[in-house]
Parts: C-alpha cells; structure tokens; sequence
C-alpha cells in the first residue's frame, strides 16, 4: 500500500493485530473548535515520562500565557509553562488518570486571554515558511524544543528533545511521523493533519534536521485519505513523504508501524532508535515547528472529546490543564448512558475516577463510552482458542503470559518474554472467555522485573 | 485457577487494574458463541449422517446429546460445582460423540460413551478448557473398548446405491425391502448387499486377515500385478465415498457435507487451516509411501506393493484417495482435532500436531487391527499438546532467529 504513495519499503502492514470497530464517523468531520479559555488550571508538574519538575512562582505571582512555571535539571523532563493568564494558587494535588499522585500549579485565569481565531493564528494558523528550515541549526533546533517543554503527544509523553539529541553510537536516518491514531474514536491527530499540515511538514523537516535523519515519511493510516492528501499537497516539493498504511490496531505503536513503512524490525528491548529511525506524533512535530520558528511553548493541544455517551462530540483546541469537566461541559456534558469517561482511546486509555482532573501534555482524548460498548460477559476459563497468540502484534503468547502472572510464576514469564509487551490490549479485546489478559500481563511486567 | 473447581480465581479487580485500564472495549464473540457455532458446523455432518443411515442415527445422536447434557448436569449437582458457561459444551461433545458412533449401536453404548466423555473425559480434568483430551473421543475410546461387539460400523447407509432390497447373498433372495424403512441394519437372515467398508476391503490387501474375507477378492497370482484395482473393483465408487453412501460411523462418512461444514469453521476463524490440511496431507503422504503386502491364497504375503511405486500414477492416486476417505480421517482432520482445548494454540504446533495426528491414523489404519484409527491418532497426539504448546512458541517480533543459540 504504502510503495504505491511513496517510495517506502515496507508493505504497509504489520503481522497479526485486530480490527475493532473504530467510531471515527463521529467526529472525523468535526472542525477543530478552539474553546476559550477556562476560569482556571492546574498544571501537574509531571505531565511527561521522567523526572518531575519544580515549582517556579510563587502563589499570588501573575503569570501571562506561555511564561514558564515550572522546570527540571534532569536531562528527561520537560518544563512546564502557564496556558493562561492570570495569577498562581498554592500548589495543588491531582491524581493523574494513570494513577500518580502529583504536585499541580493552580493558575486562575485574569485579564485578557488569547481565543477564538487569534489563539488559532498563533498555534496552527498563519504562515509557515519552509525556507526558514535552513536558518536553524540542530542543537537550536533541540534547544528551542526543550526550551519550549516539548514531549510526546501521541500518549507516552517522552521528552521530545530527548528523542531529537544527536547519539553519535546509533546514527539515525529516517524521521518517521507518526499519523496512524489507531486508537478507535480519537481524531485529533487527524483533524490536525487535514486543517494545518503547513506545521507538520515544517516540524517534520526541522526535526530531521536536528537529528540528523536523511529521509522523512509521515504513516497515515487509509481510513484517513484526507489526512493523506492534505499532507501531499503541503508537502510538495519537500522532502516529506506520505506513506499511506493498512488500517489495524495498533498500527500507532512504533514497533508496529517502523516495519511496514520500513521494512526494519525493532528489536526486543530496543528502540526505534536501534534501527536508525526516530518516530514521532504528528502533532509533536506541528508543536516543533511553532516551538522553533515562532519560540512558543506548549500550551495547548489538539483534543477528542468522543463516544458515544456524551451529547456532542468535538475535536477542541484546549489549554494544557483544563480540567475534564470544563470540556464535557462543552460539548454538552454526558448522555444518562453514559458509563465511563475515559482519558485516551478505549483500548489503552485510563478511566477517569474525577473529572476535575488536568488534561496533561499527553492527552489525546476524552471517550465517553456507554453501557452497551463497555458490556462484559462474566470471566470464565480459558479454553486454549488461541486467538489472543493470532491477536498479538509481537507475537507472544499472552495466555501464557496471564497465567504465569496469575499463579505469580514469574520465572516461566520472563522464559515468555513478558518484558516485551507492549500493553496494546489486542488479546484482552479478542479474548472470547473474557479474560483480563492485558491487565495479567501488566501485573506479570511489574512482578517479574 | 483451580484445577479441581475449574473456577476462575477469583480477583480483585482494582488489583489488576479492571475496568480502569484499557481495553474497556471487547469483541463481540463470546465462549458460548464459539460453542454453540461449533455445535452448528458440528450438526452439518449428523444431519447428513441420519439422512444417509436413517432413523437409528438420529436415535443414537439423541442419546448422545441428551445424556451427555444429564450427565454433565447430575455430575455438577453431586459435586456442587458450578457449571461454566452453561450447557453448550456438553451438547457439542454429544453431538460430536454422536458423529463417532455405528448407526448400529443399541442404546445402552451411547449412554456409556457420553457417561466416559463427560466423567473422565471432561468433568475430572475440571470441566471446560481444562482436560488433555478430547472427550467425545474419550467416550468413544471407551465404548470401543467395552462394547467391541456391539460397535460394527459396516453397514450400508439406507440411500446407498444397490440398497434397495435385502437379500440373502446363498440363495439369492430377496427378505425384504428397503422402504419399509426397517433403518439401516439388515435383518438377521439377510447378508447380501451388506459391504464392507472400504477401509476394510483396502486392509484385505495384507496377510493374516482371514477375517475379513478380502482375499477373495483377489486375483490368481499369476495376476498379481493388477491386485489393487482388482480390489478396487470391490469398493464403492468414489462418488460413494464423497457422498458418503458407504458403510462407516454416523458422522464420517459424508466427505463433502465435513469439508463444507469445516471450511466454514476456517472462515468463522475457530480453525486454522493449516490444521486440517496438516492431517490430510500427511495422511496422503504416509498412505502413498508405506508398502501394502498382498495376500496369496493361503493368507500368506506374497508380494509387497508401493502405491507410489507403481506404474500408473492413477491407481496410486485413486488408492490414496480411498485411504483418506475411509475411516474417520476427515472427519478428525475438520471436528475431532480442530477441538480447541485438546489442540495446540499456535499454528506451528498445529501443523506438526495434524502431521502426527494424519500419519499415526493412516499408519494404524493400515497395519493395526483397530476399528477407529483416526480417533485414537487425534486422542494420541492431544497427549503431546502441552509439550507442543511449550517446544513451538511463535517468535517473539524483534528477536533473531534461533535466539537461544547464540551466545549471550
């Protein structure tokens, strides 16, 4: 598929996998809206994979859009900077969807707040030379962007100048962006890539600059052909390609997706790295070209808030720190069927327990799913069907893998490779005897380290 | 989980992180759906068996079903364990014990075979997902076993070509008649018409086998090279033997209606292919390569045939055909061993598994003296499943090949 739209070797696919149904239609013709600015936010100050960050105001001290509030000394983290203006609170405690408790910086929005079309101008909107790629040099490249706290906004959150620092042991020549979103209902990778490739072209060539990547594709998956061809054309005469790929779960994961738009396998335990490629999240690269050429920080992202429990799905610009609530209010707060409202996609998203939680760095969703998508037969035994080995896209044998973890024989699981599961929960979805196989698993990774 | 209960362990849910982390999203298959398909595909072959044998077919399967599903349900109420997902699975071992089973069993055989597949077969290994081996075929394992003289599947089913009278084959007359739907046994002064099955005229072909009358059949030795198609003169055509209008067990021998049934197994994904085609390929392989010793007169062997040796590849072919279609090889290769818990869960232990189970059935159907061939090759190869599970493990994505050889 992909040999066919660009010059990359992969066949497009990877081996095994699922298809779930995947609830785009619901908001995939969604604009992005930009919601204005909240009365108030809290920034954690671990929003990213790493070591967390300090306080740098004090209460009562007035901060303005984009002024950095928050910073570390380690080399993975990144900093942290107000998405509103107005005045800091006494630091905060949130718990995270994915369990941590964390330190936040309230700030109370005051005066006057960039929104509507003119935040739009100023994060995705506007002119986007790709002349000015040759005005930066790589270490500013990877300076603006650690300046700019820059992680991750696919999911995992990694620093992102992490990613684009010059290793001299593993060279790197591709730069492969990463557009699948294969996440069923999410759709703010692919709003973004249809209304501002201009950013995403510029930040893929930027990025490839700093570290040094020869050649730059960006995976779209083909449920997507605008995405596609709205990345074509922004892409003329670049050396950007787009590779288009098979839909399936979880296309998105990166030992997925380095295979069948590159032919290259990442090893067990490895990196992307390890084969000379550095993957990243489209809308990273849109927030590396705004870091680089307009020195902006990140201070808002690019948000689903789907499913089909609440009234009226949107794809919304938000300000990092918003709580969950104000965007359900939103879109016009949660259907009586409602069930669960989850922070991420419903296969490895985490079911929010409060919503006045912050919307972090890494969030790429809100799904509110109903009683009828969460339905569950009751567990019963495994009958060996053997469709969660047909499932897994590494190629493990997660039943195994849940086993071992059940009866805490962790020996028998590392002999199984548990370490290499990379938690897409395909077998968890498959699992006709409804077994909590993903969830096993996690229990076995961190009992068996 | 328990061996002893079959019970999932109970946990607790915010320990594992249920309903927290993802998936909160399932497929819409369940294990009761994966059954109760199963049990359709499974019903294809019996309703094909009872057309072709006759009311004592759907006799016997309504025996098989209905005290499998009693027997399964006294045995949870005398032990007080709780019965997973309903009774689905036991009325797919009923019916899959009903394919394994002579039209001609009296009904007391039915009732002790599914006692055999549900007890020992199934509930002591704790129930569903749990046992070694497949229970039908432990039941029918049983019922060979113990009722070795009830159990002879050698009679023409009732639509057969040349079934339409009873006769007897010394004096030439006709007993009685077919459409007085007497079922499918003859009646007790009547031989003719009444065949062999074909995997027994093909046995004729070596010594020591007085029993079964085959060396009849064949030419004076000074002939001896047209042997096997002198003995296939004796067998049905194979029209027959894909129609299925020739002697067996309810369920075997209606070749078309199994593969038909067991292709849609394939295309509902509760079968790999490379399962069935593992057992019949090799089945084929062993039946062209192994050599069958003609008999003389005085049962004495004579001459040693290769099928793959001889002249005319056609003979060869048609034989091998015939090996694949008599007995219950196909219907092992789509029902028996496709089973899911007795069988390995990749598809490369599935391939050497079918490979043991086709070459082991042709192997016994050739030179052992045992009425089901087939179903003890699959009941012999479900023993090697854990160690088949455990030896052929996918490699892991990213890991070289032959990993464990290398030097760390």
């Amino acid at each position: 598929m992909s040999c066919k739209t660009c010059s990359a070797p992969g066949s497009g696919t990877f081996d095994r996998g699922i298809h779930p149904p995947h609830g785009k239609k619901l908001c995939e013709d969604a604009h992005i809206e930009v919601m204005p600015a909240p009365a108030s936010v809290a920034l954690p100050l671990l929003q990213h994979t790493g070591a967390p960050c300090q306080s740098s105001v004090q209460a009562k001290q007035s901060v303005v859009l984009g002024e950095k509030v928050a910073s570390a000394e380690a080399f993975v983290s990144a900093a942290i900077h107000a998405s509103v203006t107005g005045m800091v609170g006494a630091l905060g405690v949130t718990t995270l969807p994915n369990g941590r408790h964390v330190k936040t910086i309230p700030i109370t929005a005051q005066g006057e707040q960039l929104s509507g079309p003119a935040l739009w101008d100023d994060i995705y909107g506007g002119q986007w030379p790709l002349d000015s790629v040759g005005k930066h040099q790589p270490a500013d490249i990877a300076k603006a962007v650690r300046e700019a706290g820059l992680v991750g906004l696919g999911g995992a959150a990694f620093p992102t100048h992490v990613k684009l620092a010059v290793n001299p042991s593993k060279p790197v020549d591709t730069l492969l962006l990463n557009g699948c979103e294969c996440e069923p209902y999410l759709t703010a990778d692919h709003r973004l890539m249809v209304e501002a490739p201009a950013p995403i072209v510029l930040g893929a060539l930027l990025a490839a600059k700093a570290c040094g990547a020869k050649q730059i594709f960006i995976a779209v998956e083909d449920n997507k052909p605008d995405a596609a061809k709205a990345l074509q054309d922004a892409a003329k005469g670049t050396p950007v390609n787009v590779a288009v790929v098979k839909t399936k779960y979880p296309m998105g994961g990166e030992r997925q997706v380095v295979p069948a738009v590159l032919k290259r396998v990442v090893p067990t335990g490895g990196l992307p790295l390890d084969v000379g490629v550095v993957v990243m999240n489209v809308a990273t690269a849109a927030a590396v070209a705004r870091a680089v050429v307009r020195g902006k920080p990140l201070t808002h992202r690019v948000v689903s808030v789907t499913g089909d429990g609440i009234a009226r799905p949107k794809n919304l610009l938000v300000a990092i720190g918003t709580p969950y609530q104000a965007l359900v209010d939103y879109c016009g707060g949660l259907k009586p069927t409602a069930a669960r409202v989850i922070a991420g996609g419903p296969m490895m998203g985490f079911t929010l327990g409060d919503l006045a939680t912050p919307i972090t760095k890494g969030t790429s969703g809100i799904v509110v799913l109903t009683h009828d998508d969460i339905r569950r037969e009751a567990e019963t035994a495994c009958v060996r069907c053997g469709r969660c080995v047909d499932a897994c896209p590494l190629r493990l044998v997660p039943t195994k893998l849940a086993m071992a973890s059940r009866h805490k024989d962790w020996d028998l699981a590392r002999r199984y490779h548990i370490a290499a599961c990379c938690e897409c929960g395909s077998c968890s979805y498959v699992c006709p005897a409804r077994i909590p196989l993903v969830q096993l698993i996690r229990v076995g990774k961190a009992g068996s380290r | 989980m328990s061996l002893l209960t079959g019970q999932p362990q109970a946990h607790h849910a915010t320990q594992i992180g249920m309903d927290v982390r993802g998936p909160l999203i399932c497929a819409p298959e369940s294990i009761r759906t994966v059954f109760i398909v199963t049990l359709a595909a499974a019903s294809a072959p019996l309703c094909a068996g009872i057309v072709l044998f006759g009311w004592r077919a759907a006799v016997v399967a309504a025996i098989c079903i209905g005290s499998c599903a009693n027997i399964e349900r006294l045995y949870y109420r005398v032990t007080r364990m709780p019965a997973l997902m309903g009774r689905s699975h036991a009325y797919l071992t009923g019916v899959l014990l009903a394919l394994t089973l002579p039209p001609t069993a009296p009904w007391y055989v039915p009732v002790v075979a599914s006692a055999f597949a549900i007890i020992v077969g199934k509930a002591v290994f704790g129930g569903v997902g749990h046992f070694l081996w497949q229970p039908a075929l432990v039941g029918r394992l049983a019922a060979a076993v113990l009722f070795a003289g009830a159990m002879n599947p050698e009679y023409w089913p009732v639509l057969a070509q040349d079934r339409l009278l009873w006769g007897d084959a010394d004096k030439g007359r006709i007993v009685d008649d077919w459409r007085k739907w007497h079922g499918s046994c003859a009646p007790e002064n009547a031989d003719a018409f009444v065949s062999r099955r074909s995997d027994v005229v093909l046995s004729g072909l070596r010594p020591s086998k007085a029993s079964y009358s085959a060396l009849a059949y064949l030419p004076p030795p000074n002939e001896l090279p047209k042997a096997p198609p002198a003995a296939l003169g004796q067998l049905p055509s194979m029209g027959e033997m894909l129609m299925g209008t020739v002697p067996g067990n309810i369920g075997e021998t209606c070749a078309i209606v199994i593969v038909v049934a067991g292709l849609y197994l394939i295309y509902r994904n509760y079968l790999k292919w490379q399962l069935p085609v593992a057992v019949l390929c090799s089945a084929a392989a062993v039946a062209a390569a192994a050599p069958v010793y003609l008999a003389g007169p005085d049962d004495v062997a004579i001459e040693v045939w290769w099928p793959v040796l001889h002249q005319e590849g056609e003979v060869a072919l048609t034989y091998v055909m015939y090996r694949l279609l008599s007995g219950g090889i196909v219907l092992s290769a789509f029902f028996l061993a496709g089973e899911s818990t007795s069988r390995p869960t990749g598809a490369g232990g599935q391939v050497i598994f079918g490979a043991g189970i086709g070459s082991l059935a042709m192997l016994l159907q050739l030179y052992v003296n045992t009425p089901i061939p087939a179903f003890m090759a699959v009941l012999a190869m479900n023993t090697l499943t854990p160690a088949l599970d455990s030896l052929w493990r996918p490699r892991v994505l990213g890991r070289r090949r032959f990993e464990f050889l290398r030097r760390k």
